[in-house]
């Protein structure tokens, strides 16, 4: 037989429990019994069943109440109540709280037959079903990018357009929101994809470093250069070369990388013979860069040179209706990952995510449901699984003036605004001058 | 002789329906079958409540008496049995065991009340013998209708299944 099931059989009546177990072993189903609806409940938590056979009357909690909590938390469950009370209301009772069956103990062998046939329709089904939703969530992502929300849909559209040109493109987005993977989506759709695609994180590297490793030298440029090395730049000949947090980098490289993007060739250090090189450059940067032009710490023209396209990444704050999505994703991975099986979250968990402000973005989602997945002990992810999460993060009325209120409002637009008042002023409604004498009253300052 | 296979009457059972099952066992699973002498019915397997006989408790008695020289035993009754949670049973088996029950009682029976010739009655006990014995080899339920292993709920199904194994349940079996 090829369409096992793995069933749960609850019933007080031990004798019932055994005839049943029996039947379904006759089939090759993998089956299991509890004697209440809260051993029923705990094995659950163990293992998913697809298929419910539940006793109407049992002792402590009832069938029609085990019923309601199982399908709250797993709703494909299908159950079929047993029952040898029968009343028309019990069954409309059951039916409308999502019993799949309903049956009058003792029945007939081709009645359980029949509704078995019935469920095994149904699972199949739902498996064409599971199967289509992978295909829907394979149109949410977009290059291992997951969402669905509006900002993000009209970023898939952008991504295939930008790819198709050869103009530089600068990322812009809040830490975590995913400017690298857009990089890669960007070169993966590119015609360059089948070339390198280079990554460096500019704020990691020191300056000396950094000249080395996108130029790279000469045997003896410098004390410990005992061999050549070719650079980043040459080494991405013909790909796209990544550069994240270019807001870091200093004038000097400023300078170097401005050259090498005009005359498409590099000196490496030490030498004096120019190397021709070809790549696309996609740059990324928390920062606001315009801001940074005005304190003089970045180039203008430099600028430009790398902001021909802009991508603005939103954060998670700005598209909360991906936050469940993403959640589950990220649940499925390191439930896989790490060979546990968690594949359940429940909506308050869910609804806690969603008020929480994610300053660290997806990045920070990411983490929290790993370390949620990790130290779980079911299989079902709930809201206390996520208490690390701090409460001065979440949305919701707290016990604050509406004088605190405004000033942490305030500070979180500039802080998301990288300071720029201009900007900051515009989000808040009020003009620049009133957003400077706030700064100087309630004394905001900058977090670093 | 550890392949033997017995088949015991509980209660009185017509001697040829016994026959015509034990030559059906060994041309089925190709092993000796040989009729046993009768057993008596146990009382405690009477439910005066459904008037019908608990196969549970017939076959806790089967396991009772002792068989020296047949692996599987197959009781067969003319009594209506039942298991608990169904209205009735044609027979009875636990998956992998050494004993089942099958009952006569529906078999002389048609779906529209009348009788069935002689022939279709012994057809249809040798049937359900057969499918029991094959849950005690460890045989599942096969989708497929053309096999003895086959559910049949109604007489109707009965009917239209046939004597043998499909290919599928026929390579299951233990050697």
């Amino acid at each position: 037989m090829d369409s096992k099931i793995r069933i749960m059989i609850v019933d007080d009546e031990m004798i019932v429990r055994q005839s049943l177990l029996t039947w379904f072993k006759k089939y090759g189903h993998e089956v299991d019994t509890a004697a209440s609806g809260m051993e029923a409940l705990k094995k659950l938590e163990q293992k998913p069943f697809q298929v419910m056979f539940v006793d109407i009357k049992m002792p402590g909690m009832d069938g029609l109440e085990l019923l309601e909590k199982v399908k709250q938390d797993d709703p494909d469950i299908m159950v079929v109540i047993i029952t040898a009370y029968g009343s028309i209301e019990s069954a409309v009772k059951a039916m409308r709280t999502g019993a799949s069956d309903y049956l009058l103990k003792p029945f007939k062998p081709d009645q359980l037959s029949l509704v078995m046939e019935r469920i095994l329709c149904q699972q199949k089904i739902t498996q064409e079903y599971q199967y289509l939703k992978g295909h829907l969530e394979q149109i949410t992502r977009f290059d291992n990018i997951i969402g669905q929300s509006s900002p993000m849909k009209q970023l898939y559209a952008m991504i295939p357009e930008v790819a198709q040109s050869d103009a530089s493109v600068l990322i812009t987005g809040e830490t975590g929101t995913g400017k690298e993977l857009v990089a890669r989506a960007i070169h993966a759709k590119s015609l360059r994809a089948e070339l390198p695609f280079v990554a460096i994180n500019c704020g990691a590297l020191p300056d000396t470093l950094m000249e080395s490793e996108l130029f790279g030298h000469k045997k003896g440029a410098f004390t410990g250069a005992t061999h050549a090395r070719k650079g980043f730049l040459e080494i991405v000949s013909g790909g796209t070369l990544f550069l994240d947090e270019i807001g870091d980098i200093s004038p000097k490289m400023q300078v170097d990388l401005l050259r090498v993007l005009e005359d498409k060739q590099v000196f490496s250090v030490g030498s004096e013979t120019p190397v021709a090189v070809d790549f696309r450059l996609v740059s990324a940067t928390r920062h606001h860069l315009e801001d940074r032009i005005r304190k003089e710490a970045f180039r203008e023209d430099f600028y430009y040179r790398i902001n021909v396209i802009k991508i603005r990444l939103p954060s998670l704050r700005e598209r909360k209706d991906d936050i469940a999505l993403l959640a589950r994703h990220f649940m499925e991975k390191y439930s896989h990952e790490t060979t546990k099986t968690v594949d359940r979250i429940t909506q308050d968990a869910v609804r806690l995510l969603t008020s929480y402000d994610w300053p660290g973005n997806v990045r920070e989602l990411e983490n929290a449901v790993e370390r949620a997945v990790v130290l779980s002990k079911s299989r079902t992810l709930t809201a206390g699984d996520f208490s690390f999460l701090q409460p001065a993060r979440t949305a919701g009325p707290r016990a604050q003036t509406l004088k605190a209120v405004q000033k942490e409002h305030i500070l979180r637009v500039l802080d998301e605004q990288d300071w720029h008042i201009t900007r900051s002023a515009e989000i808040l409604g009020i003009n620049r001058a009133t957003l400077h004498k706030i700064i100087k009253r309630d004394q905001l300052k900058k977090d670093r | 002789m550890t392949q033997q296979i017995g088949v015991v009457p509980v209660g009185e059972v017509p001697a040829l329906v016994l026959k015509v099952i034990a030559a059906n066992i060994t041309a089925c699973y190709r092993c000796p079958a040989v009729v046993l002498p009768k057993r008596p019915v146990p009382e405690s397997a009477f439910d005066d409540r459904r008037n019908q006989y608990d196969a549970g408790i017939i076959i806790q008695q089967l396991g009772a008496w002792n068989f020296p020289d047949c692996s599987k035993i197959v009781g067969v009754t003319s009594l209506d049995i039942f298991i608990p949670i169904f209205n009735y049973a044609y027979g009875y088996a636990v998956q992998g065991g050494d004993l089942s029950m099958i009952s006569l009682f529906r078999l002389n029976r048609n779906a529209d009340g009348s009788l069935p010739p002689p022939s279709l009655f012994y057809e249809r006990a040798a049937k359900v013998a057969l499918h029991e014995l094959g849950h005690l080899f460890s045989l599942f339920h096969c989708h497929e209708t053309q096999c003895i292993m086959h559910f049949s709920g109604a007489i109707t199904d009965l009917d239209k299944i046939p004597f043998y194994l499909c290919p599928d349940c026929e390579r299951r079996l233990p050697p």
